[in-house]
């Protein structure tokens, strides 16, 4: 079962790029039960290599790139894009619970709420002194360069 | 019931770099370790948006003393792909060279520091002394022991004449017979082996799904290896053997190791015997990064890295994303912590090969105004953090 | 039956020297491929400014000398982090490279002059 069949069962445009790059465009209410379904009908070959965030204030959203690695196959991309305002999505550590390092970065550099996880703290890698709310990764956050 | 918790950290004998281990301790019994990171957290992504993609290459590779030349890589390999470029075969044939050198030094200094964590100081002098050759080596071929700035966009930037070749092959005939003394040592002394076995056990398939990477993964017995399954720079033509083992401990991750520098040396030698001939590098240094996006992977001598660039066009990139193997394998560890005993604690976490300069990337506060200020690379040499 | 690997090999080299080099009261010689003190042949230097633009740090500066009407480099060493990309950039290569370790020093501001040759007028 090759993960780019199981992805176009699902329903899910898939493109490739480049040998061994997919990247699909998810809508955020579908992202959790495309990522469990993923998980479970390939047992044990799935792990998440990085979410990515990236900010784009003038399309007013958040873009997250869920890259899983199916082992000996290929990397997926799973993009969704977040409302600038209030980016929430649901977590998906109960499925995958390595992906807490990666959840835990995108709350405390950008900003992004993941629902259902209870152990996201701020400020984890930022340091104590920072006043939470401020995100340093968000493109209106300067970086003051004397 | 009230437990006793014990800081280890952020200073501390048994380990190398800051990080502080909150372990909760119920009489000798570990109940759960919390990692707080955060200490050498230095702000490489958002500097990278701030400088041009060409001053880029050089911050990257300065994310990590130990395998900077594996981040020069891995990040050149994104712009050539967003580039559409290809490096030619005597290049990559060279980048090859240097990765796996750098893989051997790296082992040897990990398994220096585990004899050292747990009391074997005269195995850890020896290994040190001995990895002083491979060392030797790297200014040999790059032109510095540690920060070898060698990977240029396109290709390399210094040739390996034939004199330099037998060199360094003669250097691995000592290397390599020195190693097969330590892997006789890993496998049959006494006090080693009553250390290290049995500590942190993990299942194969939770190695997965916690997302364990690199020797970690691969000392539970998954197979998975970048350069096996997504090769790059010339790692499909030069032959080598993906080593996993079966047990799950620290042990089997130290074993998983020590077997990786004998492949690195056969590699290495392979490598020197079919250099392709041709030129090294482009003339001159493409100047314009079109916008596109990409995704590119390198095995790092501690597991998987990731670097995911995106760019519109401009010559400063857009984002530029970089997930180490430390990142996930350190913060992801309290899984491997049930059942063991204080002292265990740091066995475990050695076992990890933890590069803490890998996983943070640095703010400076100024706390008395109240204010927190990234510096630039520029500030920050010119020596303009006064306190 | 307890083996103890390491007593054999411990025990041969209590009766070695040490391989400790005692630095810096024991000097290192430089092996020739490092990457030391470079410097700038202001002769052949066409003026193009690529190496200042490149350079990582900042560390270049150009400034005219009246050896010559078009401005050279000039290294400030405080800054220089020796990567050798002005060296890799230049394109009529009018970098000189030398393995001299850079010397260590206590006041700041300390630049590396661009050499000319001696002009007989």
């Amino acid at each position: 079962m090759s993960a780019v069949k199981v992805l176009r069962e699902m329903g899910v445009e898939v493109k490739e790029v480049r040998p061994r790059r997919y990247v699909c465009e998810v809508p955020r209410e579908k992202l959790h039960s495309i990522v469990s379904s993923l998980v479970r009908k390939l047992d044990g070959k799935v792990y998440a290599s990085s979410i990515v965030g990236i900010d784009r204030p003038e399309e007013g959203v958040i873009e997250l790139s869920y890259n899983l690695w199916v082992l000996g196959e290929c990397l997926v991309s799973l993009r969704v894009k977040l409302p600038r305002d209030a980016p929430e999505i649901e977590t998906i550590t109960d499925v995958l619970p390595g992906a807490y390092p990666h959840e835990l970065e995108a709350f405390d550099l950008l900003g992004v709420k993941f629902i259902g996880n209870d152990k996201l703290r701020e400020p984890a890698f930022k340091p104590e002194d920072m006043p939470p709310g401020t995100y340093p990764l968000r493109k209106d956050w300067k970086l003051e360069v004397r | 019931m009230s437990y006793i918790e014990i800081p280890v950290g952020p200073q501390h004998p048994a380990l190398h770099e800051p990080i502080l281990l909150r372990v909760k301790v119920d009489g000798e019994q570990v109940v759960e370790v919390e990692p707080v990171v955060g200490y050498n957290h230095r702000g490489i992504e958002k500097l990278c948006e701030v400088n041009s993609f060409i001053r880029d290459l050089y911050i990257c590779g300065r994310v990590c003393g130990i395998c900077n030349i594996v981040h020069a890589t891995c990040y050149a390999q994104a712009i050539e792909e967003i580039m559409g470029r290809e490096v030619p075969p005597r290049a990559a044939y060279l980048r090859v060279l240097v990765n796996e050198l750098e893989r051997i030094h790296s082992h040897m200094l990990i398994l220096a520091v585990m004899a050292e964590i747990v009391g074997f100081e005269s195995l850890f002098m020896l290994m040190m002394r001995d990895r002083e050759r491979v060392m030797m080596l790297k200014e040999l071929v790059t032109g510095n022991r540690v920060l070898a700035d060698y990977i240029i966009f396109g290709g390399v930037k210094r040739d390996v004449t034939p004199e330099k070749a037998e060199k360094i092959k003669r250097e691995l005939d000592y290397v390599e017979q020195r190693m097969k003394y330590y892997k006789s040592v890993f496998e049959e002394d006494y006090a080693l082996r009553r250390r290290l076995e049995d500590t942190g056990r993990i299942s194969a398939g939770d190695a997965v799904k916690y997302c364990f990477v690199g020797p970690v993964a691969r000392g539970s017995g998954v197979k998975t290896d970048v350069r096996k399954e997504d090769p790059y720079a010339a790692y499909d033509e030069v032959p080598f053997e993906l080593i996993t083992f079966r047990e799950g401990d620290s042990w089997a991750r130290m074993m998983v190791r020590v077997e990786e520098t004998f492949q690195s040396i056969a590699m290495i030698r392979y490598v020197l015997d079919h250099l392709p001939q041709g030129e090294i590098a482009p003339k001159a240094i493409p100047r314009k990064l079109p916008p596109g996006e990409a995704i590119a992977r390198a095995e790092a001598p501690r597991g998987e890295l990731t670097y995911h660039i995106v760019s519109n066009g401009k010559p400063m990139p857009y984002r530029v994303k970089i997930r180490t193997p430390s990142f996930l394998n350190i913060i992801n560890s309290p899984v491997l912590f049930e059942n063991a005993q204080i002292a265990d604690v740091p066995v475990i976490f050695a076992s990890l090969d933890p590069c803490i300069s890998c996983m943070d990337r640095v703010l400076v506060v100024d706390v008395r105004k109240g204010k927190a200020k990234v510096f630039s690379m520029k500030q920050l040499s010119r020596g303009e953090l006064r306190w | 039956m307890v083996k103890l690997k390491l007593v054999p090999e411990v025990l041969r080299n209590v009766f070695k020297r040490p391989v400790t080099i005692q630095y810096p009261y024991e000097p290192i010689e430089p092996t020739p491929d490092y990457r030391g003190q470079h410097r700038v042949n202001g002769d052949k230097c066409i003026g193009c400014r690529l190496c200042a633009i490149d350079c990582p740090t900042g560390a270049i500066q150009m400034r005219k000398f009246p050896q010559k009407d078009k401005p050279v480099p000039v290294i400030i060493t405080d800054l220089c982090i020796y990567c050798y990309h002005c060296v890799y950039v230049c394109p009529v290569k009018a970098y000189i490279i030398s393995n001299e370790r850079p010397e260590p020093f206590e006041e700041r501001g300390r630049e590396i002059l661009p050499l000319f040759k001696e002009r007989k007028e």
